[in-house]
């Protein structure tokens, strides 16, 4: 996966000595990843090291100072709507907003249909069985205001998948969530990527980076290394990351 | 039944009650996207700052409504720029540019040697000072903004509950922002005459607070809110007719009235569930 070689047009995720400025410094400097079809990948990296930066360059929120981001070989504002889903944190969202469940997961339709186009049937079995596949069903009905944080980020990420993405990126679904929640996550992703969609995660939780991904990257500004998630825990680098009093391990509940 | 009908035998309490329900219901449903996306400051500052068009429209004997939109949407647009791209923060910004231009229209007029009534009918409103012209003017911007509404209406949701998805998932985020606040700078113009500057915002915020307390969808709530809005200008312009006051203070205290019974009926319901057996 990550690496510099040149872009090979199957590739999901391309980026290319990538630099991106935040407030004024850069967040992000010289990333070299490539990511492709069917491949699951663990961001992992201290606090402020870029890892969400990165997943919004990715989507197209945030422009690269310098270097290049490509979605299946196009710059990712220039694909169709629709093709690129994003988890964020729970709580970048006011939850008292009037809506339920099943209208957040309905949001994610929207990008493929006209403006007053009527949900199809087809619209609204993706909407069902993206809450069955996060175990919300039997929440479709609730107020988002009456919802746990594990089951705020299950309705995120049913949002996303209702969308039917050709790329997924989470921004730290499983921070703060329940046990059941992230094992609900866990079997998605895995099940996602096998079915040939290519996953990227910034994630605290390294416990788990084994059951969740193909590979990690380290990340700290820079792409401090990358690999299998065995080698890059057992890295020196990811030690002396560690080290620096970094702290990246935060998966206390 | 006679003092339903009583208002009526004047054509301008008819203009007046088409004006009233028009903005009534423009307010709201666009009220409703305000209060989610916390933009109440912005129309009040807003509708201040139209005040600089309506004098300078005056002053070159044009038409006043032009002079308000034009200067609206130029702040309406400036704010959205301002706010995305700014390092003054938002409430500080509005704070300036908005009491500036209100204090400029304030100036000009004070200059005017004949104090002018028709000035003063746009701080506090009269709803019954609306002209024929006025109606259709009022109409065409009601049907424009509810046509612009309808058809940005899932966009607009998206993007006020979460912008951030909205825009990675393909929808222009930054584009239904502007769109946005210029439909809110034409609605507000449409509502000066009625309720007076000074009054706006209580039109673009209160009914969709009424209706966010009996309702936790966002379609309903349009709906309510459009509804508290249609009844409270209604109800004004009676209770204005038959008391003798001011037609905007009356609209907005009706408005306000409405909300203190919602909160009411809330607090009921929640006390009704709790005791159930």
């Amino acid at each position: 996966m990550p690496s510099s070689n040149r872009a090979r047009p199957r590739d999901a995720v391309w980026i290319d000595d990538l630099w991106v400025r935040y407030d004024g410094s850069f967040a992000l400097e010289q990333i070299n990843i490539v990511v492709h079809a069917g491949e699951a990948v663990g961001i992992i990296g201290p606090n402020g090291s870029g890892k969400s930066t990165l997943l919004k360059t990715i989507a197209g929120l945030l422009a690269p100072a310098r270097g290049t981001v490509e979605v299946f070989g196009k710059p990712p504002r220039s694909l169709p709507p629709g093709s690129i889903a994003y988890v964020p944190q729970v709580e970048v969202v006011d939850w008292s907003f009037p809506a339920t469940v099943w209208d957040v997961v309905a949001m994610a339709r929207f990008a493929h249909l006209r403006p007053w186009q009527p949900f199809s049937a087809d619209d609204r079995s993706l909407i069902a069985r993206a809450l069955e596949a996060t175990r919300m069903a039997d929440l479709a009905s609730r107020p988002i205001a009456d919802l746990s944080g594990g089951q705020q980020q299950r309705a995120f990420m049913a949002r996303a998948i209702a969308q039917e993405p050709k790329l997924l990126l989470l921004d730290e679904p499983t921070s703060g969530v329940d046990a059941s929640t992230e094992d609900v996550l866990a079997k998605l992703i895995r099940s996602l990527a096998a079915d040939g969609l290519p996953v990227l995660m910034a994630t605290h939780d390294l416990e788990r980076a084994e059951d969740f991904f193909d590979y990690l990257v380290l990340l700290d500004r820079r792409c401090i290394t990358y690999g299998r998630p065995s080698e890059v825990l057992a890295s020196k680098e990811f030690r002396r990351v560690l080290s620096h009093g970094h702290h990246i391990a935060g998966s206390h509940r | 039944m006679n003092w339903l009908l009583a208002p009526f035998a004047d054509d301008f309490m008819v203009r007046g009650f088409i004006a009233a329900v028009l903005v009534g219901v423009l307010c709201s449903a666009i009220g409703t996207f305000v209060i989610l996306r916390k933009l109440a400051f912005i129309g009040d500052g807003i509708a201040h700052a139209s005040f600089a068009g309506i004098v300078i429209a005056y002053l070159r004997a044009a038409n006043f409504y032009v002079g308000a939109a034009v200067v609206a949407v130029i702040t309406a647009l400036a704010i959205g720029f301002v706010h995305r791209r700014g390092r003054v923060s938002m409430d500080t910004s509005i704070g300036v540019l908005f009491t500036g231009a209100f204090a400029l229209g304030v100036f000009l007029m004070s200059r005017q040697r004949t104090y002018s009534v028709d000035l003063q009918d746009f701080l506090f409103g009269n709803i019954l000072g609306v002209t024929r012209s006025d109606v259709w003017f009022i109409v065409a911007l009601a049907l424009l903004v509810g046509a612009a509404l309808a058809w940005l209406y899932r966009p607009l949701v998206y993007t006020s509950f979460d912008p951030v998805v909205a825009q990675a998932s393909g929808i222009n985020a930054e584009l239904v922002d502007y769109a946005l606040l210029v439909l809110l700078a034409l609605t507000i113009v449409v509502t000066l005459e009625a309720v007076g500057i000074v009054l706006v915002a209580a039109l673009l915020v209160t009914p969709a607070a009424t209706a966010f307390q009996l309702t936790r969808r966002f379609a309903p709530m349009m709906g309510i809110a459009a509804l508290v809005g249609c009844l409270s200008s209604v109800g004004g312009l009676y209770l204005s007719y038959y008391l003798n006051a001011a037609s905007g203070a009356t609209i907005v205290l009706v408005a306000t009235a409405c909300f203190f019974v919602a909160i009411a009926l809330r607090r009921l319901r929640v006390y009704a569930v709790s005791t159930r057996p």
